[in-house]
């Protein structure tokens, strides 16, 4: 670092957008009414909403196209008519095309209105080449570009029917959270909007032998189907498929997709307990399969390997033309046979089955309401895509005994199976047999030395995980799993997935460690270590963040406590330990370890020296002397210091995202905070300008130092800052890599050596958020989470960004005796009782016809 | 099912994928005037390059004379890497008009001998000054650079440079591909993409392929190795049985038009993709004629081969650097990306080959690149080593530069470098953790297209001088579109706070 090092600072202020950003966030002397959270009564929505009537985004652009476009020939469909033909042609029919002035921008992409042209031109956003302003002449945008942008958030509909009550509001923040959670006598019957979702990254991954954390060999779980970066969650299905960069990609990894299923020791060979697929593996007759003998196979590839259901007539009889056409290309040479296959299961892998799940439901038989309702296979995806990215009853990864899925809890050959199961036998219509289908596989306890039977040798630790390829430091895991989309939903609410990919600068160095700037400082070697793993058999940062989570919200249902609660106090941590690098086996005297590189250490378990790195790998916690066992991995923080996973290292430098400790992580923790526990929304920088910027970095100068001289002089700058800096404040007593500060800044002398030490000021004064309760002064973090884990109004937040994740959209108030349902089934039960509740809900079951 | 198909069609040839029945008439306006192309190369480093190593000795002592406050201190010896130099300054020049150095010396540069060596001196420009606030600097601006936006979360803030010049008709033509976007990172069979520096607009990051055997494979694949030419080749007939499947799916489907857009979406993304191949099956002579050889079957010494393709992060540089120059030779894109180390990927590069200048130990070649430049502060063969790794490359950028100078271009008039602009800049500005106040560029070739470079250094005033001249790197892409016959006035993040909109005229023939 050198006198120049400065740093830009996430600041929103001082710009001639100022007033637009004070309006959106209110200027510190709003006294706007918030949404109440007194339990429904007199609540009321605030935030905009759709559905077919004076309200509807439909209603709203087709009254603009015929009042306002179509005025003058400009857009008529006749004669000189400009394209888009707006005045007299349904939207549907044109809202697809590309732009002529701007080739390869669709008119309308659903969801997506920064990537429509139709919005662009009225935006002002259309660029260089695109064209004028529209509507023609205006010299800045009109209210028209808020009302096409409006219909287009919405998922575009282009009837009443697909602009049902069910189409999502522009914010789900803007909604009213105590008439959300009211669901009102006579309320119509709920359904969600019938789509078809893309398949998403891991669930392509797990298809595949790629194990869900990449450790394997090949590139697979770098496909290209991630989530679109606008999504709250990666569930999302709103404008996701598969365009032309992503098709690219794509193809880059499609070789990968065959290599389960090509018939050495695969997968598919482990539906083959009978010998029937012989005959195109490799055994037997190959060089001329039967009719039979390619029928069998192109069904049992689909089926269980890539559409996870059965196919339909049309689907089976395209791959069979295909794989018959490639055996013929052949020409006897069954050499030819492993690339036959593999050029086969990549046909596959490219089909609209494959790649997009359905949700359309079909007719409901007698519902008064007309409703579909999800077919058993749709179903069987919907709830199984809850729990897991893996295809209910699909055969896993590390199957050794090649015999077909057949038991509900052979892990070696199937997970979820009996979901798949009931679907088959129809019986997962039954809400309650969803439910307890959630509890069952939700999450459990797997300390190890269970024999699995099908796998010699073989115990199970982590049920979770005993499928996979390759299962990096799982001896040095917590026992406690929740299934991967569960934890995957914490991981996202919180944000803390991010936490071992920030590059930390010199983390401790406010800490009691005093770390120094050399890069091999110990405490940073041993910080380092946490996020890469490199040394020893620790788990990293955000495995004991999952795992943390994974026992409170396991304990919380075994004692009934309210999980929210216990989420935002719990001080008993999983922490790697810094004793040993150990693979877990017990060892004495009289029982020594066999492992290469192994002797039996002090704690009485198979260990290897310690390295430097793992030897400070606790530091972050502000603790030393954790032993390599099970028991002794489960620490009890010490109460002064931490409380509850907001104070764990993972979140702290995830939520911070920057490098420096005396970067503005106060201001991203306090947004995440705002938006993620109060749902609230903070504009973001798209829509702001960017001016100020952090003065030059000192050691006589605090985050909140540069920060306030940053901002304070700007007072346009509070209208969003008074959203997040208050919240983020309290954990300055933290640094920017989660370390438990000891001083923040330092008074120095003429020779710039440190004279005082400033002990870290975490001191805020909150008065803004919707729950009043919470409003006042505090000390510190502890204070603050101390009070935070007892709102109400923060647990009902918690449930609707559950809602988002498992739903993969908004919530809509439309919405509202799920919600209901949700928070009555977690006041009674536990998180896995809310999820199931959900998964069982009508707003699962059923859909309309309407996308999104 | 017609109407779809010709949508379809009509979006990909709109894109300049083509078709074979449209082709005739595409050459035909193409034709119609002088033959003229337009190409850009984009390289982009992780980790800056500082300006001190491509400032040259008399720009230094003009900056001095005008009034530099600190005044910059010079190394002893000129061209060489010393503690005591100033090693950058972006707020030492501070007057209101840009300071003109005509004649750079580049010999004694830090980094640029080679531009001197390969008679590349007077198609060269260096520039100095340029900001970009807007992006945030730090250790990565992401997409920020190419862009003039910030990047927030990964998540890009806006069409990248690039991406734009690649969407435009003058400038893509009818190449089969809109840009070659290619990477540098260290070796590692999980990692062949890298979304870390370009994006088609907010949100949408672009991939660059960051293992050069595999993006030989993808861009000469149909005259690669007999494995390459056979997975092109079956391509094809996946991606016929692709449309054959999701056009049927599209005409069972009955849910609602948002939905069903996923489909056509899809649907149009594989008929683009056939169309480019059936392009590409016309160029097949055009694309033998080069000879191209998959980088890990060339094992020549370096430069002429790549021995240590796995292990050395300069070799794997030089690798792509050359298949961008063999993918302009072919046409198969006009705009080309190669990014180094950028992103998330700004620590780890290694280059235990390098022929380092400095009194280097074992330890020094084997350190990655982050906590080289943390002990550069403190340690001058780490100051050294850094600044060795920027003159690596620029030598190897400048002796691509020199085959393009001796190659005659094969779609427009003159050699190629004459009509192709290479443009080299850091992906955070001027220092290791920048502050994004200055983005040191370097221009080569381009004559044809009206970029006028001539041997200057060109320095702007700094950003936080007050000088009514300074510009911002928005500009500098401001100019690039203007020499792709485009306006980008509004390209960027910076709104009201762009310091001037325009071009930079300096930079305008």
């Amino acid at each position: 670092m050198t006198g120049f090092d400065r740093n830009l600072v996430l600041v929103l202020c001082g710009s001639g957008l100022a007033a637009f950003v004070a309006g959106a966030c209110g200027s510190p002397s709003d006294e706007a009414p918030r949404g109440r959270d007194d339990g429904g009564s007199g609540g009321s929505e605030t935030g905009s909403r759709t559905g077919c009537g004076s309200m509807s985004t439909y209603d709203a652009v087709e009254t603009l196209f015929a009042s306002t476009c179509a005025g003058s020939t400009c857009h008529s469909s006749g004669p000189g008519g400009q394209f888009p033909p707006l005045a007299d042609t349904p939207a549907k029919s044109w809202m697809g095309h590309a732009s002529p002035e701007k080739p390869g921008v669709r008119l309308v992409v659903p969801g997506q209105p920064a990537q429509s042209f139709l919005y662009m031109k009225l935006s002002g956003t259309q660029g260089a080449g695109g064209g004028a302003l529209m509507p023609l002449g205006a010299a800045s945008p009109t209210s028209a570009a808020t009302t096409v942008r409006a219909w287009i958030e919405a998922g575009a509909p282009t009837s009443c029917d697909e602009a049902g009550a069910e189409a999502p509001s522009t914010d789900p923040n803007t909604l009213d959270q105590a008439s959300l959670f009211t669901c009102p006598a006579g309320a119509p019957p709920r359904s969600s909007p019938g789509r078809i979702r893309r398949i998403d990254s891991p669930e392509w991954t797990t298809a595949i032998p790629e194990p869900l954390n990449g450790v394997n060999s090949g590139v697979a779980y770098l496909n290209p189907f991630d989530p679109l970066a606008t999504a709250p969650y990666a569930t999302y299905a709103v404008g996701t498929t598969v365009d032309t960069p992503t098709l690219q990609l794509y193809f880059q990894v499609l070789p990968d997709a065959p290599r389960s299923w090509d018939g050495v020791g695969t997968r598919l060979l482990d539906t083959n307990p009978t010998g029937d697929l012989n005959c195109m593996f490799g055994y037997g007759d190959q060089a001329s399969p039967t009719d039979a003998c390619i029928d069998t196979y192109v069904d049992r590839l689909l089926t269980l390997g890539v559409l996870g259901r059965t196919p339909t007539a049309t689907e089976h009889a395209n791959l069979r033309a295909f794989l018959v056409t490639a055996l013929s290309a052949e020409g006897g040479d069954v050499t030819k046979r492993p690339a036959t296959i593999a050029l086969v299961d990549q046909a596959a892998w490219l089909t609209s089955g494959a790649l997009f799940r359905s949700e359309m439901g079909a007719p409901a038989s007698g519902d008064p309401a007309h409703r579909n309702r999800l077919t058993n296979d749709e179903l069987a995806f919907a709830v199984g895509s809850m729990l897991s990215y893996h295809r209910p009853g699909a055969p896993m990864y590390g199957s050794a005994t090649g015999t077909m899925p057949q038991s509900p809890d052979n892990l070696c050959n199937t997970w979820l199976y009996r979901i798949r199961a009931a679907a088959d036998d129809g019986t997962l219509q039954d809400p309650k047999v969803i439910q307890s289908l959630v509890a069952a596989y939700g999450g459990g306890v797997d300390p190890g030395g269970q024999p699995l039977d099908c796998m010699s040798g073989t115990t199970l630790r982590r049920r979770d995980q005993s499928f996979e390829y390759s299962i990096p430091q799982l001896d040095a895991r917590g026992e406690y799993w929740l299934a991967p989309r569960i934890a995957d939903f914490f991981k996202q609410w919180l944000g803390y997935g991010t936490a071992n990919a920030i590059f930390k600068d010199t983390p401790g160095l406010t800490s009691r460690f005093l770390t120094t700037s050399n890069p091999y400082d110990s405490t940073t070697a041993g910080f380092n270590n946490l996020q890469n793993a490199y040394y020893g058999h620790e788990s990293t940062l955000v495995q004991q963040l999952d795992d943390t989570i994974a026992r409170t919200v396991i304990d919380a249902a075994t004692s009934h406590q309210d999980v929210f609660q216990a989420l935002m106090t719990t001080r008993l941590w999983h922490l790697p330990s810094d004793r040993a690098d150990t693979n877990g086996v017990a060892c004495s005297s009289t029982k020594p370890c066999t492992a290469t590189g192994y002797g039996c250490t002090l704690e009485g378990v198979c260990g290897d020296s310690i390295s430097a790195s793992t030897a400070t790998a606790a530091r972050v916690y502000d603790v030393e002397g954790v032993p390599a066992t099970d028991a002794g991995r489960w620490v009890e923080m010490p109460a002064g210091e931490r409380l509850g996973v907001l104070t764990h290292p993972a979140w702290l430098g995830a939520a911070g995202e920057d490098n420096f400790q005396d970067d503005p992580n106060l201001i991203h923790r306090g947004k995440t905070i705002r938006e993620k526990l109060f749902c609230e929304t903070v504009p973001p920088l798209a829509l702001v300008m960017v001016a100020a910027q952090l003065g030059p970095r000192a050691l006589t100068l605090s985050a909140r130092d540069r920060v306030h001289a940053a901002i304070d002089p700007d007072p346009t700058c509070l209208g969003c800052h008074q959203l997040m800096n208050p919240l983020g404040l309290p954990f300055e007593m933290y640094d920017a890599a989660g370390f438990l500060r000891l001083f923040d800044k330092y008074d120095e002398d003429a020779q710039g050596n440190p004279t005082t030490l400033h002990p870290p000021d975490a001191t805020t004064t909150i008065d803004n958020l919707p729950d009043p309760a919470l409003n006042g002064e505090y000390n510190n973090a502890l204070e603050f989470i101390a009070r935070l884990a007892t709102s109400s109004y923060a647990r009902r937040c918690f449930i609707r960004q559950a809602f988002r994740y498992f739903m993969g959209r908004d919530e809509t108030m439309a919405d509202q005796c799920t919600l209901a349902a949700m928070e009555s089934a977690l006041d009674k039960g536990s998180f896995f009782d809310m999820v199931g509740t959900l998964a069982s809900s009508d707003s699962v079951l059923y859909r309309s016809s309407g996308g999104m | 099912m017609d109407g779809l198909s010709r949508r379809a069609l009509l979006r990909a040839v709109a894109v300049g994928a083509g078709s074979a029945a449209l082709l005739p008439i595409m050459s035909r306006l193409v034709e119609a005037g002088p033959k003229k192309v337009t190409r850009f190369l984009f390289i982009v480093e992780g980790n800056c390059y500082e300006p001190v190593t491509v400032l040259d000795p008399l720009t230094l002592q003009q900056i001095n004379a005008a009034g530099a406050t600190p005044a910059l201190v010079a190394p002893t010896v000129p061209g060489q890497s010393e503690p005591q130099a100033t090693r950058w300054w972006y707020d030492a020049y501070r007057q209101d008009k840009p300071l003109i150095v005509p004649s750079t010396q580049f010999a004694n540069t830090i980094a640029l001998p080679a531009i001197a060596s390969q008679g590349l001196a007077s198609k060269t420009a260096v520039v100095f000054g340029l900001s970009s606030r807007i992006t945030g600097g730090g250790h990565s601006t992401f997409q920020g650079a190419l862009s003039s936006t910030r990047t927030v979360g990964n998540s890009p803030g806006g069409i990248t440079i690039d991406a734009y010049l690649a969407g435009l008709s003058a400038v893509r033509q009818n190449t089969p591909y809109d840009a070659i976007r290619l990477g540098t990172v260290p070796n590692n069979p999980t990692t062949r993409l890298s979304y870390a520096t370009c994006a088609y607009g907010a949100g949408r990051a672009a991939a660059a392929i960051t293992d050069p055997v595999a993006a030989f494979g993808v861009y000469f694949g149909l005259v690669g190795t007999p494995a390459q030419m056979t997975a092109f080749t079956q391509q094809g007939s996946l991606l016929d049985y692709a449309k054959q499947d999701v056009a049927g799916a599209l005409k069972a489907f009955n849910g609602s038009s948002s939905e069903r857009a996923k489909l056509e979406t899809y649907l149009g993304s594989v008929e683009q993709q056939i169309a480019t191949q059936t392009r590409l099956r016309g160029m097949t002579s055009e694309l033998s004629a080069l000879h191209p050889v998959s980088p890990d079957q060339n094992t020549a010494p370096y430069p002429n081969g790549y021995p240590d393709l796995t292990t050395d992060c300069m070799q794997r540089f030089t690798a792509q650097l050359n298949l961008a120059m063999l993918a302009f030779k072919g046409q198969l894109a006009n705009v080309a990306v190669l990014q180094s180390g950028t992103g998330g990927d700004f620590s780890s590069l290694v280059y235990p080959n390098a022929p380092l200048g400095g009194p280097l130990g074992d330890d020094l070649t084997s350190t990655m690149r982050h906590p080289m430049h943390h002990m550069s502060a403190t340690t001058p063969a780490a100051l050294q080593t850094i600044h060795d790794m920027t003159k690596f490359q620029f030598t190897a950028v400048a002796a691509a530069a020199a085959d393009l100078m001796k190659t005659p271009d094969p779609a427009g008039s003159g050699s190629m470098l004459d009509n192709t602009v290479i443009v080299f800049i850091a992906d955070n500005g001027e220092q290791h953790h920048s502050t994004a106040s200055e983005f040191p560029v370097v221009l080569i070739g381009g004559s044809n297209t009206g970029l006028k470079t001539g041997g200057r250094t060109i320095v702007y005033p700094g950003v936080d001088t007050g000088g009514s001249g300074h510009r911002q790197v928005s500009n500098l892409w401001n100019t690039l579109g203007h020499l792709a016959g485009d306006d980008l006035n509004s390209f960027g993040g910076e709104g009201p706070l762009r310091f001037a909109t325009g071009p930079l005229p300096e930079l305008m023939s």
